[in-house]
């Protein structure tokens, strides 16, 4: 749970803490999709996903946006977070293990607010990347 | 087929939805994300947004209702079976609580042909019961050409 964090204590290279989310059971994409309304079977029924060709079902993209999203207001408290992009970059299957790290790309005083931009990623246990992105975050000034 | 460049600019909604406390909890819960500002009352209560808060993604919730009509718009022709969810943006403005009931609006900012896939971005805006912004989000989707 996010603590208060202020401008001056954030520098460029620092790592966010990371977060290890998993092994995700195929329950959790059943309770993703109720929680979401996103109910593309392709996400819950093994059938569906073979007939079109897959090995079975995958996880909501969302879902693991959702892993990065934990990560970020587990840190930064949530009322500071401006933007946050991420970019679904490969699939998710039952029991990976999701480990989502990041790191302050920039920090810069504009238009009176402090800034700072971060990259983030969403990784399984083989390294496999599932989710790129960036947020952009305004934090207090000790000031 | 591709997707016609002339339905750039096509409009969707306005929809509204009525953040509910315990559908923030469910989602918070399919997350397996058990920080108390999205699940726990007393502590909620004592933070310094004084009671329960939604998590930054539950804006895909109330934004991405304007993905039901932008996806059953016949007129498009989407490839259903070919596409995936490529990218997602989200700008955060005021705090979501319970009880905030959010009207979405957004069109369609962007279509890209390219040689093996169509890339459509649905750009959605989100204000809340006092007309202040919540959410601007970007979902990007990309379909396979067959």
């Amino acid at each position: 749970m996010a603590q208060e964090i202020y401008y001056e204590d954030i520098n460029v290279g620092d790592a966010m803490p990371e977060l290890v989310k998993g092994p995700i059971q195929k329950l959790q994409h059943v309770m993703y999709a109720g929680a979401s309304g996103d109910f593309n079977p392709l996400h819950t029924d093994d059938d569906f996903a073979k007939a079109i060709g897959m090995d079975g079902v995958i996880a909501h993209g969302m879902l693991i946006m959702g892993f990065v999203g934990q990560a970020i207001t587990s840190w930064i408290p949530r009322k500071y977070l401006k933007k946050f992009g991420v970019r679904f970059a490969g699939m998710t299957k039952p029991n990976n293990t999701i480990t989502v790290t990041g790191k302050v790309t920039d920090r810069r005083v504009e238009a009176g607010e402090n800034l700072i931009t971060c990259e983030v990623v969403a990784q399984d246990e083989n390294g496999d990347v599932k989710i790129t992105g960036h947020f952009e975050a305004a934090l207090p000034s000790r000031g | 087929m591709a997707v016609d460049k002339k339905f750039i600019g096509r409009e969707y909604g306005p929809l509204t939805y009525e953040i509910g406390k315990e559908k923030i909890k469910e989602y918070a819960a399919a997350i397996r994300n058990e920080d108390p500002h999205y699940m726990d009352d007393e502590f909620a209560k004592n933070s310094k947004y004084g009671g329960i808060i939604a998590p930054p993604t539950f804006a895909v919730i109330y934004s991405g209702m304007l993905a039901a009509p932008f996806f059953m718009d016949s007129e498009l022709n989407l490839d259903f079976a070919m596409l995936v969810h490529g990218e997602q943006e989200f700008e955060f403005y005021e705090v979501v609580r319970p009880h905030d009931v959010i009207t979405t609006t957004g069109k369609i900012a962007n279509i890209e042909n390219k040689e093996k896939v169509d890339v459509v971005s649905l750009e959605t805006y989100s204000k809340n019961q006092d007309g202040k912004d919540v959410c601007k989000a970007i979902f990007t989707f990309v379909i396979r050409k067959r």
